[in-house]
């Protein structure tokens, strides 16, 4: 648990200046706050993401960007306060279940998802012997409906990863962990020229054009879910998709020409599969072992469906029956 | 925009755009560059909160932090997958095909049906122009020597006039009627524009008013609004029509037809409000969409706080916080605020739920459980806590 920060007196000046209209719009005398806890609030919010160093004037900025109703609605909820409990079941029951059926895609593994955070959100964990719900941790920086589908999801991406055995997320907190991704696999590469132009044709993108790339190329995403996620039209990221395409494989056909490739060695370098090559290895192992066991030839299968014999040193290079 | 069945699932038409998509991914990238893509993606460490990753997919974080997330996204799997199932539903399940007050009407109907009538309609109108010039031509004396005729089309109240009663009594008239007829015909499906209603019950109706009649039936259909039997077409006072002043009676194939699939779509909007409270319309089927703002004073921070919209055909309501409830008879082209209140209550309340089954009868719901339910147009209010 991180200890939690204190406020600097620019951003107390801030919230000094403020508070009455952010208090008003919050109406969260209605709903068992007072003016204090509100004020409390927001110190905790500012000092969670305001630098040290920030001034009055994005202090001011941040805190007018709050959605003040919403956060106090949530802190009023992890507070126990029954109004806003019925307030907030008014509001987001269904739209949670929905979001939960959404990303399930199937209804029971849906209504177990969103029960399940049903009970984190009305805290039946305690930590140092208080009732500890997750609301206490939204912070309105964005819509208490979209913090909620964003936890949901992260539930979801949590709990696949438990099933998938890869590791547990349980143990990672609010403070910014809720994730341990697999460590990545190593690739061969079968020059490593290659892969020194790969790299560094990759570091040259722009985060949001390797966002947008390892959307589409690794995640699968389609066109319209990318654009979505960037607030952009779909023709944008198609467009955008096309071009990061051609000028990564042209920035990196440059690169290996630059160490001394021909053009042709290059691009012929770049059509190279390692994936295959290391899945033909490991076939091939089997294959010799078991070829080993009955005293039979080692087969690879063509592309015509036939098999054929091969060598256990053919095997172990490259790529046989393509 | 990701469609999903009532299970959840991707659409076939989803489905198939992102086989295309796979496809034209690993026919563009080397596989190799994809492997060192995902070879460099993140390992365990910090991610953004859930907080972070919100205001990332609302768009509402400074330049600053979301350059931040944006450099996380682009190298953890994780949290673009999380951002992706978290996207709001604003444009998935929050689109709103707005429900007709009439589904038995032209537009209930099946669409093989629906473009049946049309074609056997268009049939029709080549049928009765045929005749009609056949009956023209025996008659080019006769109509020479009339110089008006009463073109009554007189109506029951409060009844669709059967077509047989729409013809014109003589048969002079309704052989000069049979082309404008026969358009009609074709243009009665579920949507007339009424006369009566539109205040043009004058006397003394020109020629050319009677041809602004009917360019005004040929008008894009408004959806819902008209309940069979309540619709009516008729003139009170008699009606020179243009054969008889000279003019050239319109034949039914120069007439425009107001059935065009772009016309439908047009009259029958979609509504949608996005996760930031912002009201959105699409005429095409929710390909393209425009912000819509009901208040002329509306600023940014009000303009993002709508939390509901519903409609029935043309009909629109849409409400938020503080009460704020708008309605539009036009399909949100006007927009007339509404301050629902009873006695001396007032709805002040954030307006979390609208429910109307027809332009009578709706229900408000408020964040602070009221319910407030009209039975006349929005006319009066009952809250109901």
């Amino acid at each position: 648990m991180v200890a939690p920060k204190t406020t600097s007196d620019t951003v107390q000046a801030a919230i000094a200046e403020l508070l009455g209209d952010l208090h008003s719009r919050s109406e969260c005398e209605k709903i068992g706050l007072s003016r204090e806890d509100f004020s409390a609030i927001l110190g905790d919010v500012a000092a969670k993401y305001l630098p040290v160093s920030t001034d009055q004037d994005e202090a001011r900025t941040f805190l007018m960007s709050l959605r003040v109703e919403e956060l106090a609605l949530a802190r009023a909820c992890a507070a126990g306060h029954n109004l806003a409990w019925e307030i907030f079941l008014t509001r987001y029951r269904e739209k949670l279940y929905q979001a939960a059926l959404r990303i399930a895609r199937e209804d029971s593994a849906a209504r177990d998802l969103a029960d399940s955070l049903y009970a984190e959100l009305y805290g039946t964990t305690t930590r140092e012997g208080e009732r500890f719900s997750k609301l206490s941790s939204f912070t309105g920086r964005g819509s208490l409906e979209g913090w909620l589908r964003t936890v949901l999801a992260q539930e979801f991406v949590n709990r696949y990863r438990r099933t998938k055995r890869l590791v547990s997320l349980e143990e990672e907190s609010e403070d910014g962990s809720q994730f341990a991704a697999p460590e990545p696999e190593e690739i061969p590469s079968p020059d490593s020229r290659l892969e020194l132009a790969t790299d560094a044709g990759l570091a040259a993108l722009c985060n949001e054009d390797r966002m947008v790339l390892a959307s589409y190329y690794l995640d699968g995403r389609t066109l319209a879910e990318i654009a979505r996620m960037l607030g952009v039209h779909e023709s944008t990221i198609s467009r955008k998709v096309d071009k990061l395409a051609k000028s990564l494989r042209k920035n990196i056909l440059g690169h290996l020409m630059q160490k001394g490739m021909s053009r042709r060695q290059a691009e012929e370098s770049l059509e190279v599969d390692v994936r295959d090559i290391r899945l033909d290895i490991r076939r091939s192992l089997r294959q010799e072992s078991l070829s080993q066991e009955s005293g039979i030839p080692a087969f690879s299968e063509k592309k015509d469906g036939k098999p054929r014999a091969r060598t256990s040193r053919q095997s172990g290079s490259v790529r046989i029956g393509d | 925009m990701a469609r999903l069945d009532s299970r959840g699932r991707l659409s076939q038409r989803e489905h198939w755009d992102k086989l295309r998509y796979t496809k034209i991914a690993m026919d563009n990238v080397p596989k190799y560059v994809v492997g060192r893509l995902q070879s460099q993606e993140l390992g365990s460490e910090s991610h953004p909160d859930a907080d972070l990753l919100t205001a990332f997919a609302e768009r509402s974080l400074d330049e600053r932090e979301r350059g931040g997330v944006m450099k996380h996204l682009a190298l953890c799997g994780d949290c673009r997958e999380v951002v992706a199932l978290a996207m709001p539903e604003a444009d998935l399940q929050q689109v709103l095909t707005l429900p007709r007050q009439n589904p038995a009407g032209w537009f209930g109907w099946p669409a093989l049906l629906r473009w049946g009538v049309l074609a056997a309609g268009m049939v029709g109108i080549a049928a009765v122009g045929f005749q009609y010039s056949h009956f023209r031509a025996h008659q080019n004396i006769a109509a020479s020597v009339q110089s008006t005729v009463p073109a009554v089309s007189t109506t029951t109240s409060g009844t669709r006039q059967p077509l047989s009663d729409r013809v014109a009594n003589s048969p002079d008239e309704a052989s000069r009627n049979a082309g404008v007829l026969a358009h009609r015909v074709v243009q009665e499906g579920p949507e007339e524009h009424s006369r009566d209603r539109a205040g043009d019950s004058s006397s003394g109706n020109s020629a050319a008013d009677n041809s602004s009649a009917m360019v005004a039936m040929n008008r894009a259909p408004v959806i819902g609004n008209n309940t069979a039997g309540t619709e009516i077409v008729k003139a009170k006072a008699p009606v020179p029509m243009q054969a008889a002043s000279g003019g050239q009676i319109p034949t039914a194939p120069n007439l425009p037809l107001q059935t065009s699939p772009s016309m439908m779509m047009r009259a029958s909007p979609q509504w949608a409000i996005t996760t930031t409270g912002i009201l959105r319309r699409s005429f095409d089927g929710g390909k393209s969409w425009e912000t819509i703002s009901p208040s002329r004073e509306s600023t940014a921070s009000e303009g993002s706080m709508f939390r509901a919209v519903a409609g029935t055909g043309s009909e629109v309501w849409v409400g938020g916080a503080a009460g704020m409830l708008y309605h539009s008879a036009d399909s949100g082209n006007h927009w007339n605020r509404v301050t629902p209140s009873d006695g001396s209550v007032g709805l002040t309340g954030e307006i979390v739920s609208i429910e109307f089954s027809d332009p009578q009868h709706g229900r408000i719901s408020t964040s602070n459980s009221e319910l407030w339910v009209t039975s006349d147009s929005a006319q009066s209010w009952q809250k109901q806590q």
